[in-house]
């Protein structure tokens, strides 16, 4: 191939040659007669013009064999002669397109690589529909995105924040903070938290709460949104005690206090610094004889005060539950069993008009195929809940007992992507009429 | 009073474990054991392909806080996840 630079060292060459030869004839001229004054000067003219030329072709010679002065890629601009030795190679397009791809993938990968810290952005999705049998069929949608932030390999902060659907005729959106909670792991078995988080005592909102983990399309009685709270204001700590094979979970807090309505109901929003100026503390201990079981015991104790109540009278207010919980493969499958009860006391009979002591809980068990040969069979979930919820006095405080039983089919459409289906009997007494419901769910977690 | 007490179990709470790892420390935590009991007590498995290795670190670390699992369990299935991928 003649190359750019065959060119030039032909010309430099030719330029040398022509040079030789001017010279040659100058000095031969003599011999074929006398040349004119003007003549000599003339070619004196060429002589040195012929020379900068020369040199100027040297000089851009060099040039071109000097290495870059770094390692970078030289983009745009025409294509660059590079010669090492022998070997002389021309940057074709294709490799000027190439090292162009590069720097770009290059630019993407810097404008993504994450810093010392991290974030993720994670959550789930949902939507039911529920047709009871006395009252209004309605579609229901709920969002709620997680944002992950881990700061270092100790620190994590953790939000979530639950859009929902306001179900009181305004036709609005309900935004509630779930928890924003930020972690410290002290090492590598004991963790402290401060912010707004996830009751520890209350086994079900920490771990089954979410749409997509939660496999019926709604919650247990009394567990969630009941007579345990949800999350606390506050500060944690929490941590695991190996024993062998076994272990022991422990998670301790201190909060805000609830207040409590008239009945002796608690209200668990307690991030409102007038209803409650006491402090609760609680905690749950879970003790694991082996990796499948779970049996935990949870309690919080604190003063509630009435809501806006100007006397600020002190009640003391004790919550317990018991929980246990255990999933292991067998038959093709693998069964799960959550079961969790839980009991309050408010206050004496003197103080609501009634023994302000509430209780219930539920008892689900569930089996997924996981190794039929029917693939259809795998995407299976079949579901049994019995749940209840009982209040002190129906009748004296306008409230009433209930007792569910809900069987629901799944189908697994990704490992967090599941369609439910389920039907809830459903009984009310106090003169209240149980509503059997047909429920229809999607939820995903991403 | 009531208040040592407090700080008191606090500190035994906070230390206990820590000594207990120096004990345990040799001992080899398979992740991939912890990724298969520990994960489904709750959930199912995502596919370890869901997430990138940086989206996992964080993810790791929500769950070692949430799910109750120890600092090398978290490693171990950590471990595991990236080299399943």
């Amino acid at each position: 191939m003649f190359t750019i630079n065959n060119r030039r060292c032909a010309a430099s060459a030719l330029i040398g040659t022509s040079l030789l030869l001017t010279s040659s004839m100058v000095m031969a001229s003599p011999s074929d007669g006398p040349i004119s004054r003007a003549e000599f000067e003339k070619m004196q003219r060429e002589m040195s013009s012929l020379r900068e030329e020369l040199a100027a072709l040297k000089k851009a010679d060099a040039l071109q064999k000097t290495p870059p002065s770094d390692s970078k890629v030289s983009q745009g601009g025409p294509a660059r002669v590079k010669s090492s030795g022998a070997d002389t190679r021309l940057e074709t397009p294709a490799i000027s397109a190439l090292k162009t791809e590069i720097k770009a993938v290059r630019e993407m990968v810097e404008e993504t690589k994450a810093g010392e810290t991290k974030f993720v952005l994670t959550g789930g999705a949902s939507s039911v529909f529920s047709a009871p049998s006395h009252g209004t069929s309605k579609f229901d949608a709920a969002f709620s995105p997680i944002l992950l932030w881990h700061i270092n390999d100790r620190l994590l902060f953790e939000g979530e924040v639950e859009y929902e659907l306001n179900d009181d005729g305004t036709n609005s959106t309900k935004t509630n903070l779930e928890y924003a909670q930020l972690s410290y792991l002290l090492n590598d078995y004991v963790t402290i938290g401060a912010g707004k988080f996830l009751s520890p005592m209350n086994i079900f909102v920490e771990r089954y709460e979410p749409k997509w983990i939660n496999k019926l399309p709604d919650t247990p009685l009394a567990i969630y949104d009941g007579i345990l709270p949800e999350s606390h204001v506050g500060a944690q700590v929490r941590g695991i005690i190996p024993l062998g094979s076994a272990r022991v979970n422990i998670a301790a807090y201190v909060s805000n206090a609830p207040s409590t309505d008239s009945n002796g109901s608690l209200e668990f929003d307690n991030f409102k610094p007038a209803a409650s100026n006491g402090k609760a503390v609680g905690g749950r201990v879970g003790f694991m004889p082996c990796q499948y079981l779970e049996i935990g015991y949870g309690l919080q104790q604190s003063n509630v005060r009435l809501d806006g109540d100007p006397s600020a009278t002190d009640y003391n207010s004790l919550l317990q539950s018991v929980d246990l919980s255990t999933s292991f493969e067998k038959a093709n499958g693998r069964f799960a069993l959550q079961s969790q009860y839980a009991w309050s006391h408010v206050g004496s009979k003197a103080d609501f008009g009634v023994n302000a002591n509430r209780s219930g809980g539920y008892a689900q068990v569930s089996y997924r195929g996981k190794k039929w040969s029917m693939d259809f069979l795998n995407h299976l979930e079949g579901i049994i809940r019995v749940d209840r919820m009982t209040q002190p006095d129906p009748t004296a405080i306008d409230a009433f007992n209930e007792k569910r039983v809900t069987f629901g089919l799944d189908y697994w459409l990704t490992a967090r992507t599941v369609l439910k289906t389920a039907y809830e009997l459903d009984r009310q007494n106090n003169g209240h009429a149980g509503s059997n419901s047909i429920l229809l769910g999607v939820a995903t977690g991403f | 009073m009531k208040m040592r007490n407090i700080l008191a179990i606090f500190v035994l709470f906070c230390g206990a474990p820590s000594m207990r790892a120096g004990g345990n420390s040799s001992e080899k935590v398979e992740g991939d054991k912890v990724w298969s009991v520990a994960c489904q007590q709750c959930h199912n498995r995502p596919n370890p392909a869901s997430y990138s290795n940086a989206q996992w670190d964080v993810i790791m670390h929500h769950m070692r806080v949430r799910g109750n699992l120890t600092g090398m369990e978290a490693r171990a299935v950590l471990e595991f996840i990236k080299d399943a991928k």
